[in-house]
């Protein structure tokens, strides 16, 4: 390259080089200062919005709620009765009884005493009780008391249960669990 | 319309202006004051130099004023080559000496063509006072013999500072001297001091004042000198071969002094001034004429010969420097502004719009929220029934069918009664979880049983929809009664395939939702 066209070279890139690099520190300055000024604002902007959405979704519910008020409330009730705030024992054991009194099974043991279970596996704020009993019947009472467990107004559910024939009969030695939610307040 | 136009001598620290009209010279100023700043200021007052005009010429002497004739080429046209060629040709000190030349024919200055031209040097430090002085007026500072081009004859010039004479030949300038009499200073420092000695002297130059004899004595005896000296030169300058005449063109404001002519004629010169310059400056008096004409001339020759013809301006070097620096600067603070207001404008205008933004939202949101607080009880029971559902599934749904691994294992075992004919009874069943799966253990009593009835048994088993596999813990036969203990695996779900009869909301969840 001659001599004149090198320093042609030498101006261009000088004269380039300049606004490139402003052009650089003005981007690199609007992006910095936007990070540090406008992006936490956006940020801020965007939870706002997806709160506001969230208290439109949640209004829209609760006036779902309003115009069905009655059947949630039943709903809510029949939740609260199968899984209720307290254990209410003496009510479970009542359940119990008269589940297999209708089954015409016989409590061969006694009333059982509820022994309260520390289950770690168990959603926050549950708390459970097991029952082990024994009870004498039929084969076909004993499948409707085990099939009535299953339905009852207060939700119970079997750990295990034997079935042992015993002179025409048969002893149904089983393991049941109640919940309650207690509400710390 | 034609516009006045200014040239400028300077002499020590006196100045002479011009005005000038269509060619003729219609005024002249004359000052002297304590800094020659000062006396170009009041000089010049009243006009209004205009940047993109010519620049003022300017006549510059002073003592140290040197002339030369030179060979020029193309090569001088670059200033440093010309400067380099002066001072080749005169060997004065290259720091304390300023440059300047006229390029006779710059048109045949072309390869290496060799032409004539002059150079003149003057000292440094003097052109760079008077340019200081000239501050920011556009000017061009030059020697005399400069403004003499075109005027053939001898210009001899008495000034206060110095005297000096030019030949021009062929309208080309070709000798100059500066004589070694000097100026009316010289005379005036004899007769008194800087100032009364001046006064005395200028009183002189009235032909008809009285003269005291001291002076008229000085005065007698300077010109005499002056003379004699302009007659050697003259007489050196015929012997070197140069054109020279015995007219002399007498000028400067020591033209009028008592004696100078009487002096002059009897050197056989004859004073004669240029006819065409008398003409162009009568509408002066008389008195101003001769010390008006080379700053007449500056006027009428300015912009000639340039770049060369002027000194250069250290000054204005500065000042174009220093312009230049304030200009760089001037494009950085521009930058500078143009670079703040682009960030500004990429953060600023941003900023201002999420910001507006965030504070509607923000209004929103209390709204929201606000309409919200009449709702909220309603939502509570919404989310009472959620966290209840949520329980109820998680405990209730993944809950094994129990009452179907007793079905299972009453209908195998009728199966293989009917199949068989054989009297079988259940003895006992197990239930219990293992892993994911509930495992059956019931043992069995068949009257004539055998490994087929056994065989019949897990095959039948096996055939129920959710045993995953069944097999025999172990066969006994006693008495004519086989014994079987039998264990199966199951997998069914809760409700799937049950036989539920009471269904209620909460049972239907796990339907739906197909929760096992």
């Amino acid at each position: 390259m001659s001599n004149r066209g090198s320093k042609v070279m030498k101006k261009l890139i000088k004269n380039s080089l300049i606004p490139v690099l402003v052009l650089l520190v003005i981007g690199f300055a609007a992006f910095e200062l936007n990070a540090r000024f406008v992006t936490p604002i956006k940020e801020k902007g965007k939870n706002l919005e997806r709160d506001i959405n969230l208290i439109k979704s949640d209004k829209i519910i609760a006036q779902e709620i309003i115009n069905n008020l009655s059947k949630k409330k039943e709903e809510l009730a029949l939740y609260n009765s199968k899984i209720p705030d307290t254990p209410s024992l003496p009510e479970i054991i009542e359940i119990i009884d008269n589940l297999a009194k209708s089954n015409s099974l016989k409590w061969e043991s006694g009333t059982p005493a509820p022994q309260k279970v520390f289950d770690e596996t168990l959603p926050q704020g549950v708390s459970s009780w097991s029952i082990g009993s024994t009870f004498i019947g039929d084969y076909v009472n004993i499948y409707n008391f085990i099939n009535s467990l299953t339905n009852l107004e207060r939700m119970v559910t079997i750990e295990s249960f034997t079935l042992q024939r015993e002179q025409g009969s048969f002893r149904l030695n089983i393991s049941l669990r109640f919940y309650a939610e207690e509400i710390v307040q | 319309m034609s516009k006045e136009l200014v040239g400028l001598e300077i002499d020590g620290d006196t100045v002479t202006l011009v005005e000038v009209k269509d060619g003729y010279a219609q005024f002249v100023r004359v000052l002297s004051t304590d800094s020659l700043s000062n006396s170009i200021k009041l000089a010049l007052a009243g006009y209004k130099l205009n940047k993109n005009e010519k620049a003022v010429r300017v006549v510059f002497s002073c003592p140290g004023t040197n002339f030369r004739v030179i060979d020029v080429t193309a090569t001088l046209k670059d200033r440093k080559n010309f400067e380099d060629a002066v001072f080749t040709a005169m060997p004065v000190s290259r720091d304390s000496n300023a440059t300047s030349g006229i390029f006779f024919t710059p048109d045949e200055m072309v390869g290496n063509m060799v032409s004539k031209g002059i150079a003149m040097i003057a000292p440094a430090l003097q052109v760079e006072e008077a340019y200081q002085a000239l501050g920011k007026i556009k000017s061009e500072l030059v020697s005399p013999p400069a403004v003499f081009t075109g005027l053939d004859g001898i210009w001899l010039s008495v000034k206060n500072q110095t005297t000096d004479v030019t030949l021009v030949d062929q309208g080309r300038p070709v000798a100059y001297r500066q004589l070694r009499t000097g100026g009316l200073d010289i005379l005036a420092n004899k007769v008194g001091d800087t100032i009364t000695g001046r006064e005395k002297v200028y009183s002189a130059l009235n032909r008809n004042a009285k003269v005291e004899p001291v002076l008229e004595n000085e005065i007698r005896l300077y010109s005499q000198n002056l003379a004699i000296e302009l007659r050697q030169t003259v007489d050196y300058w015929a012997r070197s071969n140069e054109n020279v005449t015995s007219k002399i063109n007498l000028i400067g404001v020591g033209a009028n002094l008592l004696g100078i002519s009487e002096a002059l004629f009897d050197q056989n010169f004859t004073i004669e001034l240029n006819d065409t310059i008398s003409k162009r400056v009568t509408q002066i008096p008389v008195e101003d004429r001769a010390r008006a004409i080379s700053a007449f001339l500056a006027t009428m020759t300015a912009g000639d010969d340039m770049p060369y013809v002027s000194y250069v301006n250290p000054y204005s070097l500065a000042i174009a420097e220093e312009k230049k620096r304030r200009d760089k600067r001037a494009k950085q603070y521009i930058l500078g502004m143009i670079t703040i207001g682009a960030v500004a404008l990429a953060t600023i205008l941003p900023f201002i719009f999420e910001n507006s933004k965030l504070k509607e939202l923000e209004k929103n949101i209390k709204q929201s929220q606000s309409e919200f607080t009449s709702l909220s009880e309603s939502f509570d029971i919404y989310l009472d029934i959620e966290r209840k559902k949520a329980l109820y599934k998680e405990l209730k749904c993944d809950q094994p069918d129990w009452k179907e691994t007793l079905a299972i294992v009453f209908t195998a075992i009728e199966e293989v009664r009917a199949d068989s004919g054989k009297n079988v009874t259940v003895n006992e069943v197990k239930t219990g979880i293992s892993d994911d799966s509930l495992k059956i253990t019931f043992t069995s009593e068949l009257v004539n049983g055998d490994s087929d009835d056994l065989t019949t048994m897990l095959r039948k088993l096996r055939e129920i929809t959710g045993v995953e596999s069944a097999w025999s813990d172990s066969f006994t036969y006693r008495d004519g009664k086989a014994n079987y203990s039998i264990s199966f695996s199951y997998k069914e779900s809760l409700l799937e395939g049950s036989t539920v009869t009471n269904n209620n909301s909460a049972d239907e969840l796990c339907l739906t939702e197909g929760v096992k």
